[in-house]
């Protein structure tokens, strides 16, 4: 997968948000909509501009592993781990967020409980169930260990 | 467009919620777990996602609307 697109299948559910905060148009949506489905590969410096927020929290990530900002491992690193406790820590906006969105935020592990035509019911954090969009990761099996941001499934681990 | 803030339940008819976001109205599918009217949810997909306790119902709208 090009890193270009794993980024989206972890940043897109996001995109509601920055849609909210009108910092993106419906075009827009819909272009990182279906880049993110269909594995397109949009341009580094549109996707660095829509999710500033996120590309500069990786600049660091980057910086402490000696890597570009677009290796794969960086972003996984990101969104994985660093990501994660920026948010339990209330750095940034993460401050002002109250506890449910933080939860929606954070990307978490999960397994696949059950499939049906549009979505998945996976468990994350030992008993809680969530349904999930399968959009990102059509090709997903019961039992499956996947990663789960926002009312997405975004990646097979 | 709502699908980012949390929108209040003012119906449910079999597993489909009607949500009210103040300036408009839309269904959704509950799919996993109980959820009732009065109840605060996320949908994205058109479907009901979770729920959001209604005492963090403004500071989330408030964040997002502020755009910091």
């Amino acid at each position: 997968m090009e890193a270009e697109v794993l980024f989206l299948k972890y940043a897109f559910p996001c995109s509601f948000i920055i849609k909210q905060r009108g910092e993106i148009n419906d075009i827009e949506f819909k272009m990182l909509e279906s880049a993110a489905i269909y594995n397109k590969i949009l341009p580094r410096k549109f996707l660095e501009r829509v999710y500033f927020r996120a590309f500069q929290k990786i600049k660091k990530v980057a910086d402490d592993l000696g890597r570009d900002i677009w290796d794969k491992e960086v972003i996984h690193e990101y969104f994985i781990k660093r990501h994660n406790s920026i948010i339990e820590d209330g750095m940034y906006a993460y401050a002002e967020a109250p506890d449910a969105l933080k939860n929606l935020c954070k990307v978490h592990y999960a397994k696949v409980l059950k499939i049906e035509k549009d979505f998945l019911v996976v468990e994350y954090d030992y008993g809680k169930l969530r349904p999930v969009i399968k959009t990102l990761i059509p090709k997903v099996k019961k039992g499956d260990v996947v990663t789960i941001h926002y009312g997405y499934a975004c990646e097979k681990v | 467009m709502c699908l980012a803030i949390p929108g209040k339940i003012i119906e449910i008819k079999k597993d489909i919620a009607t949500i009210d976001y103040g300036s408009e109205k839309r269904k959704a599918k509950i799919v996993e777990g109980n959820f009732k009217i009065n109840d605060y949810v996320i949908v994205q997909g058109k479907i009901v996602i979770e729920k959001v306790p209604e005492d963090q119902v403004e500071q989330w709208i408030n964040l997002l609307n502020n755009g910091s």
